[in-house]
């Protein structure tokens, strides 16, 4: 009887599992709640599990392979610096390619050039990959991902984030209208 | 987009599309070549008339040729002396001794040489003001060779620091001669090549604001045939503007079934005119699905309505592309409705301008069927967020 019970029990479990895998794609939109970060391979500075609700966060896509990624990491950095100190987190987050040895000899050669954190995708149909990219519909970087109050409040480009959208943030007056009038009077 | 050449573009773009309709009030014209005595060979004259291309070409013996045919308003033309007609599988024309010019309604005559880009061409009033609108520019030009010369050395030895440079002084001169169009267009408001050089800068959606340019151009360039196309613009222009009433339409759902703009009353409603690849297919119906998301709830509805102008697939791309994406929101089609070629059959795309230069489009109309707002982009990320707060 026991043993009955038991695998009516275990053959439900799996049955869920089953469906749970082809529940419907979550989307990840402005306005999203987000808790956890993505499951990666940290290269630089302190793992980050959970979006904290009293920091902001900017996340910078990047690849080895993206040119005008790599021409935007001063200005990242230069803001990164600035930053640190006003509770904004910057993360340099690594997506579309696999090659981790050629990853970490960027990052590395780069040194001080990237000094925030720095993390490592990994390979096809990982975790950021699914949860960031695909819900978010990020066809091409360079991109980067706003992070307030677990919320996601923009997903724009490394130029388009400035000092004065940063200030924004910081203020608690951030807002999509506010930020594009900065950019459009430049 | 590159700099080179940048403004050899400029004021032979500026120029080319200088079209009209082949009808009604035709003139003749004739163009009689005296080249050198020792030139021979073919030369070809082509010019664009609203998207139709003449091409036209005769025998050049002891450097002398003519031309004869018929056009409506002055056009921007080029003639082509001995290009290199490639063999093979492709074929094609390379184009090695030319020279642009303004064709009119008269006689032009196209003397001296040897080369073709040395002789000189006169004609009628056109000709006349394209060479005083470019006699300024002709120094720029030869700078600019330099500079192109110079940026690309630079750019082959990896001087970052110089090529920023000389891209610095490429733009002032780009500057320049914009000026000079400028000034040119203000000081000769009855000339053909003025008006040419104005309305190029016009050549996707016209806004409102065009008519004070137009109206500064005299009675008579107004009449002429792109004078009245580009009134014509203006007018659609005002009667799509803000504020004013969305024509209504009646078109068919992937069912079959019609389905009216006045059917949404009382909703927001973001009308969108789309075909497929105007742009980053991907970035596009993925935006659409964001802004479906998020303001569906919101006394919200979006209807997109398609035009097949790169796909000779008809309904079927359509109806694919509708439940492939999870278009679940009030589509409509008018398949047809502008093709290849340019001419418009359809009622809506006439209605609301469409062509393509001005697809896509997008409008946000208000519950009471007035239009909020226009030249919306469809892959932009942030469209969702200017469409919510413009929410009524």
């Amino acid at each position: 009887m026991k043993k009955t019970i038991f695998t009516a029990f275990l053959s439900m479990l799996l049955l869920l599992c089953m469906v749970n895998r082809t529940a419907a794609q979550t989307f990840l939109d402005v306005g999203t709640t987000v808790s956890d970060y993505p499951k990666v391979t940290w290269l630089k500075g302190e793992a980050i599990t959970k979006f904290e609700k009293d920091k902001i966060y900017v996340v910078e896509l990047w690849a080895t392979w993206c040119v005008p990624c790599i021409a935007a990491m001063p200005h990242m950095n230069a803001l990164a610096q600035k930053f640190k100190d006003k509770g904004v987190v910057f993360i340099g987050q690594n997506v579309m390619e696999e090659d981790l040895e050629k990853v970490k000899t960027f990052v590395e050669k780069k040194g001080e050039g990237m000094s925030y954190h720095v993390a490592f995708g990994g390979a096809k149909g990982n975790e950021f990959e699914k949860t960031w990219l695909e819900a978010a519909g990020i066809n091409s970087i360079p991109q980067t991902f706003l992070v307030q109050n677990n919320k996601l409040v923009w997903i724009t480009t490394p130029y388009q984030l400035n000092e004065q959208v940063l200030d924004l943030l910081v203020a608690g007056k951030f807002t999509i209208a506010a930020a594009t009038a900065l950019t459009e009077n430049r | 987009m590159t700099k080179k050449n940048k403004f050899v573009a400029i004021l032979s773009m500026a120029l080319i599309h200088a079209g009209l309709f082949s009808h009604a009030q035709q003139r003749d014209y004739k163009i009689q070549g005296n080249l050198d005595q020792n030139v021979a060979g073919k030369i070809y004259l082509m010019y664009s008339v609203e998207g139709n291309y003449t091409t036209d070409s005769t025998l050049v013996k002891a450097g002398a040729f003519t031309f004869t045919g018929k056009i409506d308003d002055p056009v921007f033309a080029t003639l082509s002396l001995n290009p290199n007609v490639l063999k093979g599988k492709y074929g094609g024309i390379e184009h090695l001794d030319v020279q642009r010019f303004f064709l009119e309604g008269t006689v032009t005559k196209v003397s001296g040489g040897p080369l073709l880009k040395d002789a000189t061409i006169t004609g009628g009033t056109a000709q006349k003001d394209y060479q005083l609108h470019g006699a300024p520019i002709i120094p720029y030009n030869a700078k600019l060779k330099v500079l192109n010369d110079d940026v690309r050395k630079f750019k082959d030895a990896g001087n970052e620091a110089e090529v920023a440079k000389l891209e610095k002084q490429i733009e002032e001169l780009r500057v320049l001669a914009m000026k000079n169009d400028s000034s040119f267009v203000e000081q000769h408001p009855n000339s053909f090549v003025a008006f040419t050089l104005w309305k190029n800068r016009y050549r996707g959606v016209v806004d409102p604001d065009a008519e004070s340019g137009f109206l500064k151009f005299t009675p008579q360039i107004r009449a002429t045939k792109s004078g009245k196309i580009m009134g014509e613009k203006i007018a659609l222009a005002k009667k799509l503007n803000v504020g004013k009433m969305a024509p209504n339409f009646t078109l068919k759902d992937k069912d079959g079934k019609p389905v009216s703009l006045s059917d949404f009353k009382g909703k927001n409603v973001f009308l969108y005119f789309w075909y497929e690849n105007f742009g980053s297919f991907p970035d596009f119906s993925f935006n659409l699905g964001r802004i479906n998301r998020t303001l569906k709830d919101k006394n919200f509805v979006m209807l997109g309505v398609y035009y097949d102008i790169n796909s000779d697939q008809g309904k079927n791309a359509w109806l694919s592309i509708l439940t492939d994406k999870k278009m679940d929101w009030p589509n409509v089609e008018e398949v047809g409705g502008i093709t290849a070629d340019m001419t418009i059959p359809g009622i809506v795309a006439q209605t609301y301008g469409l062509n393509a230069n001005t697809m896509p489009q997008a409008f946000l109309i208000g519950p009471d069927g007035k239009i909020t707002a226009r030249h919306l982009r469809l892959a932009d990320k942030d469209l969702v967020s200017k469409l919510e707060a413009l929410l009524q």
